[in-house]
């Protein structure tokens, strides 16, 4: 077995070529020293170029500037679950077949458009139906006149994914939007009736019972319908020993309807509905606010299904079934289709090359031989299926420890913000129960009437509007500012954890490395004559080796044409031969396409009769912006490591190039000692950027973790958060963001316990009437919503400004 | 009286009829994107569709 070689080498950045600072698909940032000229990465690239090649520009128009970057594609990939998907759905008599798939990447009804456009123009389908919200679709047509599988990997060349239908409806995110709705309806109306009250409604109206009952019917509904999430958490969380933020606001709901109900027996309209109605409606506002987000950014990837959502085919007798990883044993022999994952260590019985970035962290394709052994965790990167032995079972192989989800959570004791929110919690529900003790108090001995009514006004008043509304907000705003700067959070937590983060830890392949090669001297392909150029781009396309891709990629820049006839033939191990006008052209190994160009260092040489026409020397493509960032985050204290499965004097180089301390270097390692030593660096502040499965481990002792991969299988599941696009600024503006969000946050907490100091003494000295509250409350609920967004919102952070722009890459809009 | 009473009642069957519509859009999940669902089938196409793919 060997590897083909390649240098770890930034190429440098062509100065002077960036003329956008947006990318021209999905309008992101486009990174700083990046050598695409108007996009910010290639799936983006290559996106346009189709979209545009296909006359489907519309789906700009439609997406109003909703573009999102697309991941770039790996080559091929493994469709391995769609075989008993399709059995399936063809199994009846029925003329109309049907397939629910999942799909990532979706996100408007741009994409629905585009979906539906793809299968316009194929004949024999029957129904397409898209669910963006979701991301699912239901696939109909008619039977043998349709190709499902050819339709399916059209429209992923435009940078979607399909997968097996697992995405569940959320019945919690459903249920939310509907009690917001229910509560919204009411609240409206029981804030006309209380208009009613103020203007002076008579006490001896019929009008004024028939008003107050339905206030007070309504209301009840409200309370019900609309406090039940509030209710239901704080009750969890006493039951759990713990004191959750929604305490305070389930305690402000139950007194100011107690206390209104109380009120509402008398002759005076000295209740306080309509203020509670518009209080539980924010609530849920903010609710809402806060989960929608997280729940767009989850469901824009596909369910992970853990080990038994890895299929393989298997051979039984004369038959090849696609199988479930567990149920593989030894002895079996598989077959691996281009992009399969190989689940156990394995013998190949037949030639192929493999990668192993995603197990091992090695940046090369290997080569394997006949009897030679592939890793598990390996996948099939050529163009043809290879015949596998399996040499253990699956419970043997290292995969099954790596792909169990486990979270953090499970076993960590509580983190630090969330003590600080358990903490401010007590403090909030002792104060509200102690004021309002005290009002009583002082009250009781005047008058007991007027006591229940002042304590009626401190309970309203001091219902927690910050904490409910404006703290959801802020989380709001700031994670849509983080998803325009290609950076999409996933689990809640996650910008409370990220101010601590003092520690940026790095895999190298996948991460800091964009898992792709880059040509060292990309002129060369220029000084080809056409014809050359056109046989070589004629092999190098037809190759799925991620040095024929590196090729294939430049000679189509520059200007190389693709002949649908052209014969080309593979060899294994060696290259690529192609005979055209009695010439033979060969584009591999140096020894084998032209002995004379074998200098020794490892290059792929474009031979035209044996001798060499071009020498291409490629390079892993580091991150355009990896050095420039990895310097600034250092500069602001953060210590950067680098940490991969890869040799070692790789990742001392490129840590070198990186400006990474060489002491923070560390290669060689397995996913046990990442983890290792993840768990040995972390006090509550450790970042971890990962794409393999053996970053698996350290993912669950990292305090954040995230991934640029959501391409392959398993870690999206586990992040806190994934990158798109081929920048890594996005992490510097999380953190900037995540300080920013923690300094809001403070400040808003200030601005209420100043509003509730005022409003607390107003109400003590009994100058606070339903009247009074119907207008402060909603007033200051408004204040401390301007307040977020003008402290968070970058549009009016940069109308703010009129300096130049600060060295913080603020995202395009 | 009357008036208002009828008033009162139209207003909340209309707070009904608003609510069981929020219940069927999101049941389907479009409520996030059921205008522009609704309204596509109805955009003016500015292009006719270019043939599919390109070889050389």
């Amino acid at each position: 077995m060997h590897a083909i070689a390649t240098d770890i080498e930034t190429i440098p950045a062509r100065a002077g070529r960036k003329e956008r600072e947006s990318c021209l698909h999905c309008r992101g940032p486009i990174p700083s020293g990046s050598s695409l000229d108007g996009f910010c990465c290639n799936g983006c690239e290559a996106v346009f170029s189709l979209l545009h090649e296909q006359g489907l520009e519309r789906y700009y128009d439609l997406a109003g500037g909703e573009t999102m970057p697309v991941s770039e594609s790996r080559g091929e990939r493994s469709f391995a679950w769609l075989d008993p998907l399709l059995a399936r759905s063809e199994e009846g008599a029925s003329a109309i077949c049907a397939l629910d798939l999942d799909v990532q990447g979706i996100h408007c009804a741009a994409c629905v458009w585009l979906m539906d456009e793809l299968f316009r123009r194929r004949e024999g389908g029957a129904g397409l139906l898209v669910n963006p919200a979701l991301g699912k679709v239901r696939l109909t047509w008619r039977r043998g006149r349709f190709d499902p599988r050819a339709f399916l990997e059209e429209v992923e060349r435009f940078g979607y994914l399909f997968g097996p239908s697992r995405k569940k409806t959320d019945n919690a995110s459903r249920s939310l939007l509907l009690r917001l709705g229910v509560t919204a309806a009411i609240a409206m109306n029981v804030m006309l009736f209380s208009v009613a009250f103020y203007l002076g409604l008579d006490a001896g109206d019929r009008l004024f019972r028939l008003f107050t009952e339905l206030s007070v019917w309504l209301s009840t509904a409200v309370v019900v319908v609309g406090g039940w999430p509030f209710f239901k958490s704080s009750w969890l969380s006493i039951k759990r020993g713990l004191l959750h933020l929604d305490l305070p606001i389930a305690l402000g709901i139950v007194l100011v309807y107690v206390t209104s109900l109380l009120q509402a027996r008398g002759d005076e309209a000295l209740f306080y509905f309509d203020t509670l109605n518009v209080f539980v409606t924010l609530m849920l506002v903010g609710r809402w606010l806060q989960q929608r987000v997280l729940d767009h950014n989850r469901r824009y990837l596909l369910e992970e299904a853990g080990a038994d959502g890895i299929l393989v085919r298997r051979r039984e007798g004369g038959e090849l079934v696609t199988v479930a990883a567990p149920s593989i044993r030894e002895g079996d022999h598989l077959v691996a289709a281009p992009g399969d994952l190989v689940p156990v260590d394995a013998q190949a019985l037949q030639a192929g090359p493999f990668s192993t970035d995603w197990i091992t962290g090695e940046a090369d394709v290997r080569d394997v031989g006949v009897g030679e052994g592939v890793p598990a965790g390996s996948f099939n990167a050529g163009t043809k299926a290879v015949m596998l032995l399996a040499r253990q079972d699956f419970d043997e192989s290292p995969l099954p420890a790596l792909l169990r989800t486990t979270t953090r959570a499970d076993h960590e004791e509580r983190p630090p913000h969330a003590r600080f929110w358990d903490a401010l919690a007590r403090i909030y529900v002792a104060a509200v129960l102690a004021i309002a003790a005290l009002g009583l108090g002082i009250w009781w001995p005047v008058d007991p009437k007027r006591a229940l009514e002042v304590t009626a006004a401190l309970l309203v008043v001091t219902c927690p509007c910050a904490l409910g509304i404006a703290i959801p907000l802020a989380h709001e705003l700031a994670q849509a500012k983080l998803r325009r700067a290609g950076v999409y959070v996933r689990r809640q937590g996650f910008l409370d954890r990220l101010p601590r983060v003092r520690k940026l830890l790095f895999d190298k392949t996948g991460t800091l490395t964009l898992g792709r090669l880059q040509l060292v001297e990309p002129e060369v392909v220029h000084s080809l004559e056409p014809s050359v150029r056109d046989a070589a781009f004629d092999m190098a396309s037809r190759s799925n080796h991620p040095v024929s891709r590196c090729i294939a990629t430049a000679l189509s820049r520059a200007g190389a044409r693709f002949s649908a006839d052209a014969a080309v033939e593979e060899h294994p191990g060696m290259g690529l031969e192609l005979r055209r006008d009695g010439r033979v052209f060969r584009l591999g190994k140096a020894s084998w396409a032209a002995a004379s160009a074998d200098d020794g260092r490892a290059a792929t040489v474009l031979s035209i009769d044996g001798t060499a026409a071009a020498i291409f020397r490629t390079a892993e493509t580091v991150r355009a912006d990896a050095r420039r960032e990895i310097a600034e985050l250092q500069r602001s204290g953060v210590e950067v490591w680098l940490l991969s499965g890869d040799a070692s004097s790789r990742v001392e180089a490129l840590a070198e190039r990186l400006g990474i301390e060489p002491a923070r270097a560390l290669g060689e390692l397995s996913p046990e000692g990442k983890a290792r030593i993840v768990e040995g660096l972390d006090d509550h502040d450790t970042l971890y950027l990962g794409d393999g499965v053996n970053d698996s481990l350290a993912f669950e002792k990292a305090a954040c973790a995230g991934t640029p991969a959501v391409d392959r299988p398993v870690l999206p599941g586990k992040s806190d958060f994934f990158l798109l696009g081929e920048g890594i600024a996005g992490l510097r503006e999380a953190i900037v963001t995540s300080k920013r969000l923690r300094n809001v946050i403070v400040r808003l907490i200030a601005v209420a316990l100043a509003y509730n100091v005022l409003a607390v003494s107003v109400s003590l000295a009994g100058w606070m009437t339903p009247l009074r509250a119907a207008i402060v409350m909603p007033l200051s609920s408004i204040a401390v919503l301007l307040f977020t967004i003008f402290s968070l919102d970058s549009k009016a952070r940069e109308a703010r400004r009129s300096a130049p722009a600060a060295p913080t890459p603020e995202p395009a809009r | 009286m009357s008036v208002m009473v009828l008033q009162v009642f139209v207003s909340l069957m209309l707070v009904v009829g608003s609510v069981v519509l929020l219940a069927f859009s999101v049941k389907s999940d479009d409520h996030e994107h059921a205008d522009r669902l609704s309204l596509l089938p109805f955009e003016d196409e500015r292009k006719e569709p270019a043939p599919k793919g390109r070889t050389s």
